[in-house]
């Protein structure tokens, strides 16, 4: 490992520790230590006068370990297998509306405002987890920094007035909260609910799997469409 | 995390490593099919579909993998840093087009967000319920719930 690894790497587990650490002390949205963190290290490169391909080639075995993080995911998904099996049909038919509704939604809101093809393909993305988003975006050629700035947002959205607002909205069923919340606001969004209670947390981890699932065979075939 | 003595925390890592490797190795095996196939899925995608089917196989144990994938996705937010940071290169799109992207990802997640929403109540509405199902809860239940607070922070 190269000198500029270790310090790179090094700096990347101090700021994410750091980040953790003042989201835990406050709990407020816009210090969630992916967007703090993200602004803590682009400053410093900043700073330092580096370019971004140097530390994208320094972090690379960080990133390496999203791959495995996905595979993980497995386990919850295990784990409510029961549930997930009772209520199969309706976890697939609310997935698959919210993944086609998405899409035309965001879509069709970034072309009316005059954005080019890739910013416009990255748009849907934002309601999936990063970890299957950015791979699905490299490969049906969405934009990588448009899709980070709209998977933050929507989960933000979803920590700040997720739950309030599907409720204001007439949304009283937990499990379709729960549903909501992590089709719309990704793994964020699964924490946010959990925070209001188990049952909603469920229904947003399977949303949340559902969408990072079947999104990685629907986008492809829509973004060809598009 | 659950805080631990130092003992237990030592036997824990030779639990750990075993099951990083493999979940290290559905995700190599997830990126060599999609290789030699073409596949649409991606390669992290194949590898948990390829998990989830080496546990109902029962060829992996539940108690083989669940620490070391309790780790990763702890550690998801850091994992992921590298490339939301990658994303802050552009300035000039960031100036020019950063606040059409968030407002339009606002609007856009508001559309889903109601969408998904009123489909999955009028749909759980009229399904009949499963034994186990929880069914919808009062208001005053939903307030006992949310005493319940889960302390996760996992990564977008």
């Amino acid at each position: 490992m190269s000198l500029a690894a270790v310090l790179w790497s090094g700096a990347t587990l101090a700021t994410y520790a750091l980040a953790r650490g003042i989201y835990q002390r406050w709990r407020l949205p816009l210090l969630h230590p992916s967007l703090l963190g993200v602004v803590i290290l682009a400053v410093t490169i900043e700073a330092l006068g580096r370019s971004y391909p140097e530390y994208a080639a320094a972090t690379k075995w960080i990133a390496w370990w999203a791959g495995p993080a996905v595979v993980a995911m497995a386990i919850p998904i295990w784990r409510l297998r029961a549930l997930l099996r009772a209520r199969l049909p309706i976890v697939v038919a609310v997935v698959v509306a919210g993944l086609a509704g998405g899409f035309l939604a965001s879509t069709t809101t970034l072309r009316l405002l005059g954005q080019p093809r890739d910013v416009q393909l990255a748009g849907p993305l934002q309601s999936i987890t990063s970890p299957v988003a950015i791979p699905l975006g490299v490969q049906i050629g969405a934009r990588s920094d448009a899709l980070v700035i709209g998977v933050l947002t929507a989960g933000l959205l979803g920590a700040t007035v997720g739950p309030a607002l599907l409720r204001r909205i007439g949304v009283r069923d937990r499990r379709a909260r729960g549903l909501a919340m992590g089709c719309g606001s990704h793994a964020i969004g699964v924490s946010r609910s959990l925070e209001v209670d188990a049952v909603c947390g469920a229904f947003a981890t399977l949303g949340m799997m559902g969408n990072a699932v079947l999104a990685t065979l629907i986008y492809p075939l829509l973004a060809r469409w598009w | 995390m659950e805080r631990r003595r130092p003992a237990e925390w030592l036997t824990s890592k030779w639990r750990i490593a075993p099951g990083l490797l493999i979940l290290a190795g559905c995700h190599f095996a997830g990126e060599s099919i999609k290789g030699a196939t073409g596949s649409v899925i991606p390669g992290s995608m194949l590898g948990l579909l390829l998990l989830l089917a080496l546990l109902a196989l029962g060829l992996v144990r539940l108690s083989w993998v669940e620490e070391a994938s309790a780790l990763l996705l702890w550690l998801l937010p850091l994992l992921l840093l590298p490339a939301f940071v990658g994303a802050a290169e552009d300035k000039i799109f960031w100036r020019e087009r950063g606040a059409i992207v968030v407002g339009a990802a606002l609007l856009s997640l508001l559309v889903l967000w109601g969408l998904i929403g009123h489909f999955a109540q009028w749909l759980f509405a009229r399904t009949p319920e499963p034994a186990d199902d929880p069914g919808p809860l009062t208001d005053l239940e939903q307030r006992r719930a949310a005493c319940e607070a889960a302390e996760e922070d996992p990564a977008p």
